[in-house]
């Protein structure tokens, strides 16, 4: 059964989850100018679809789909800017300034998690941060749980190789 | 919990932390003077949605605004593209049809709905729905045109395998235990190749019964050959060649030293090779296309890369587009990856997956992955960097969940 989500669950879902959102898009992209304009974005693109949602927990959904495509989107476009630049940043140096302040332990396993492919990077940050059950991470994602399990197997894997430790 | 699976919790939780909530930017509505006087580090842009979306949220006139959004979603699809499944011109059916799984916008709880699609893009055939709440893993479509299948798995863990009768829109569904990430009809449709990378994979017949049973799990890909007699699977270290009918592991090609990770794509019946896609050790991508020989006359060796090439992330090296390694015709190479191009104005940049190759190698069919207004089906010419034909229409406020081109090929 379909019910309206009202103009006053906007304002309401905006003050709960902006925080998370932006922190999960931080984790995404990096830096926080990018994380909240992705976040604006998703809200907007929700606010389009406010009629057709049918309750809170479907629009949280939808927003967080909108938070992973758009970081993707906002990766991807830096990624362009780059090839086509032939300067940018490297791997290591990006999210600086949103990592500054860390123990050197924690930002050692950030960069590793940046030289993963952006599909196991997204797994890893919703199962491990945003603790999403594998068919979450599907719908998040767009992709099947099989893929779920193999990305978050394979980037497992990966980051440890990359640390130096068994995954 | 592994230890680094609790240190990677921790790291990534010392991180979100750091953004605190006196960071974000002000959640009201900012005069433009103040718009306009934002840090230069910070984007303008940010702000103005911000103002855009909580002023809309807030405001009495979302009810306007939401009709005028809606009737611009609508208005760029025609529903007279749509047409019954009646109306399918089978005697048309063939080379440059698609069939298209589509979902609705938002609600990912309603029906997904199978269509096929002319070569044009342009005229679509609602077939049937397919069901809701389920994870689909794939879709296959037979020699014949006339069947579909699909994988729809189970959070039971059920693996429900749907064979579509298109003529008459009917399903037929049975399970298989498991999660199947990929379907495949094989031995001329009379079976079918399940697969799933960390579990199994099996060949079933139509009803069910499991005729075959390949040994070992952690499986990347699978490529029957042309003749249908054997089948390729990638594994962290090497290429295996299997047996389709008994299941039997025929042959062993290791990857070469730097790769590993190696899901083959297709064979070449040319220099009878089996080329694979392996990711580069200690490289976060791309990978490469490299061409393993089946005699072990030559180690294998990475397909030459075309310039244009070189901006497909993922998939660089994918194919070789000359005379010596041809591509078999609607090889999907999707599963390799996403392409990352830039396609002219007023396209987006990026944001493209690439997913066939025609049959004359240089045009390729991309499709935005997004569930945005803006899917976009489009052929691009691989050599130029140019767009040749663009599709843009598809049933209304849905988005594309899965394409799958007709095949002519082997199966």
């Amino acid at each position: 059964m379909t019910t309206a989500t009202g103009p006053a669950d906007v304002a309401t879902l905006y003050s709960t989850h902006r925080l998370a959102l932006v922190r999960l898009a931080v984790l995404l992209v990096d830096d926080l100018a990018s994380a909240e304009d992705v976040v604006q974005d998703a809200f907007i693109a929700f606010h389009r679809r406010v009629d057709q949602l049918r309750d809170a927990d479907a629009a949280l959904g939808y927003l967080r789909v909108c938070v992973v495509n758009g970081a993707r989107s906002a990766l991807r476009r830096r990624q362009v800017a780059r090839r086509y630049s032939h300067v940018g940043l490297q791997p290591d140096e990006a999210g600086a300034d949103t990592e500054a302040l860390l123990a050197d332990e924690h930002r050692e396993v950030l960069r590793a998690l940046r030289k993963l492919p952006d599909r196991q990077r997204e797994v890893l940050t919703l199962r491990y941060w945003s603790d999403l059950s594998e068919a979450q991470i599907a719908e998040a994602l767009g992709i099947s749980r099989g893929a779920v399990k193999s990305n978050a197997s394979r980037g497992m894997r990966r980051l440890g190789e990359i640390l130096g430790v068994s995954a | 919990m592994s230890a680094l699976e609790d240190r990677l919790r921790r790291a990534l939780a010392a991180k979100a932390d750091g953004v605190t909530p006196s960071m974000l930017a002000a959640a009201h509505v900012p005069a433009e003077a103040e718009v306009l006087s934002l840090p230069p580090h910070r984007s303008h842009r940010s702000r103005r949605v911000v103002a855009i979306a909580v002023a809309v949220a807030a405001m009495v006139l979302v009810a306007v605004g939401a009709a005028a959004v809606r009737q611009a979603t609508n208005s760029s699809v025609d529903p007279a593209h749509v047409r019954p499944r009646s109306a399918v011109p089978w005697d048309q059916v063939g080379p440059g049809w698609v069939l298209e799984l589509v979902a609705p916008m938002v609600n990912i709880n309603a029906s997904h709905t199978l269509y096929m699609v002319d070569p044009s893009g342009q005229q679509w055939y609602r077939i049937c729905d397919v069901g809701r709440e389920f994870y689909f893993g794939d879709v296959a479509w037979s020699r014949d045109t006339g069947r579909a299948f699909a994988v729809q798995n189970q959070v039971n863990g059920a693996g429900i395998i749907l064979d579509i009768d298109l003529h008459r829109g009917r399903l037929h569904s049975f399970t298989i235990p498991g999660a199947w990430s990929s379907v495949q009809p094989v031995d001329s449709g009379r079976s079918l190749l399940l697969s799933n990378p960390w579990t199994a994979t099996v060949k079933v017949d139509l009803t069910g019964r499991v005729e075959t049973r390949f040994p070992g799990k952690d499986h990347f890909g699978s490529a029957p050959s042309p003749d249908g007699t054997k089948l390729a699977m990638g594994t962290e270290s090497s290429l295996e060649i299997f047996d389709l009918a008994t299941g039997k592991l025929l042959q062993t090609l290791p990857a070469p030293t730097g790769y590993h990770y190696c899901l083959p794509n297709y064979w070449t019946t040319i220099d009878a090779a089996v080329i694979a896609q392996c990711e580069r050790r200690g490289a976060p991508n791309p990978g490469r296309a490299l061409s393993f020989p089946l005699d072990r006359s030559r180690p294998p060796t990475p397909l030459a890369v075309p310039a244009i090439w070189s901006d497909l992330g993922l998939i660089e090296g994918g194919v070789r587009v000359n005379h010596s390694v041809l591509i078999r015709y609607a090889t999907r190479v999707g599963q390799a990856g996403s392409a990352r191009i830039a396609v002219p104005a007023p396209l987006r940049q990026g944001d493209w997956e690439l997913t066939w190759l025609s049959d004359n190698d240089f045009l390729a069919e991309l499709i935005t992955p997004e569930a945005t207004d803006h899917d976009t089906m489009l052929k691009w010419d691989v050599l130029s960097g140019k767009v040749v034909d663009l599709h843009t229409n598809r049933p209304p406020g849905t988005t594309i969940f899965w394409m799958t081109q007709w095949q002519p090929a082997h199966r």
